[in-house]
C-alpha cells in the first residue's frame, strides 16, 4: 500500500532520518547520519504519494526493515 | 564510471515499470545505484530517475563521498527483469516510451559532473553538465 510522504516522514523520524526540502525541483533528501542522502520524489509536497518500490529501496539504503517500518 | 579530465560520468540502465501500489503511476530503479523514482508516464519516471540520481550523486561527490560505493546497494534480483527484456528486446526511441504498446522499459542513462569554482566563495565545487541524451 501507498503512503503519503507526510506519513513516511513520520514513520523514519524514529531511525533518525531527516528530510530536506530543497530550492526547486521535485525530489526532496532523506538524509540519516552515517548514510548517504536518498532523493524522495515530491511534486506535491507532503501530500506526494509513494509507493512500495520506493520504499523498498529507500529502506535499502539506510538500512531500516521495511515490513517494520510500514507496521 | 568514467573520468574526462575533470569531468566524472556515471552511467547506467534504467528499468521502467508500472507501480505495484499506485494505479497511472510509473516507477523508474537505477539498476546498478539503488536510485528509484517515479511518475505519471514512463517518460517522467526516467526524467525523475535522472533528477534523483543527479541529487544523489552531486550530494556524494560534494561531500567527497564515491557514487560508485552505491553500486553495494544494488541485488542481483533486481536485474533479472531486466536481462529478461534483453533477450528479447524491441527497439524505440527514448522520446517514444508509449505506456499503450509496452509494459516494462530499459533505458540506458548517463550523468556527468564536472569541478568548477564557485565565485561567491572561492572554493572548489562540483556541479551536475547537461543531461547526455540515451
Amino acid at each position: 500500500m501507498p503512503m503519503r510522504l507526510s506519513e513516511l516522514v513520520a514513520k523514519l523520524k524514529p531511525y533518525g532520518v531527516t528530510c530536506e526540502e530543497p530550492g526547486s525541483g521535485s525530489h526532496w533528501k532523506l538524509r540519516r547520519d552515517g548514510y548517504r542522502v536518498y532523493p524522495i520524489p515530491a511534486p506535491n509536497g507532503l501530500r506526494s504519494e509513494i509507493g512500495d518500490n520506493y520504499l523498498r529501496a529507500a529502506c535499502r539504503n539506510f538500512q531500516i526493515d521495511r515490513d517494520v517500518l510500514k507496521s | 564510471m568514467s573520468t574526462h579530465g575533470e569531468q566524472k560520468v556515471f552511467s547506467g540502465w534504467v528499468y521502467i515499470q508500472p507501480a505495484e501500489d499506485l494505479p497511472g503511476c510509473w516507477v523508474g530503479h537505477l539498476l546498478e545505484y539503488n536510485i528509484v523514482s517515479q511518475g505519471s508516464s514512463p517518460s517522467e519516471a526516467l526524467a525523475m530517475v535522472r533528477e534523483a540520481a543527479g541529487l544523489a550523486f552531486l550530494d556524494d561527490l560534494n561531500s567527497g563521498l564515491d557514487p560508485e560505493a552505491r553500486k553495494a546497494q544494488a541485488l542481483p534480483e533486481d536485474f533479472e527483469p531486466w536481462q529478461r527484456m534483453l533477450r528479447k528486446p524491441t527497439l524505440t526511441p527514448v522520446s517514444q516510451l508509449n505506456p499503450a504498446l509496452h509494459r516494462e522499459f530499459a533505458v540506458p542513462v548517463s550523468l556527468s559532473f564536472t569541478k568548477c569554482v564557485d565565485e561567491a566563495t572561492s572554493a572548489p565545487a562540483i556541479s551536475q553538465s547537461a543531461p547526455v541524451a540515451a
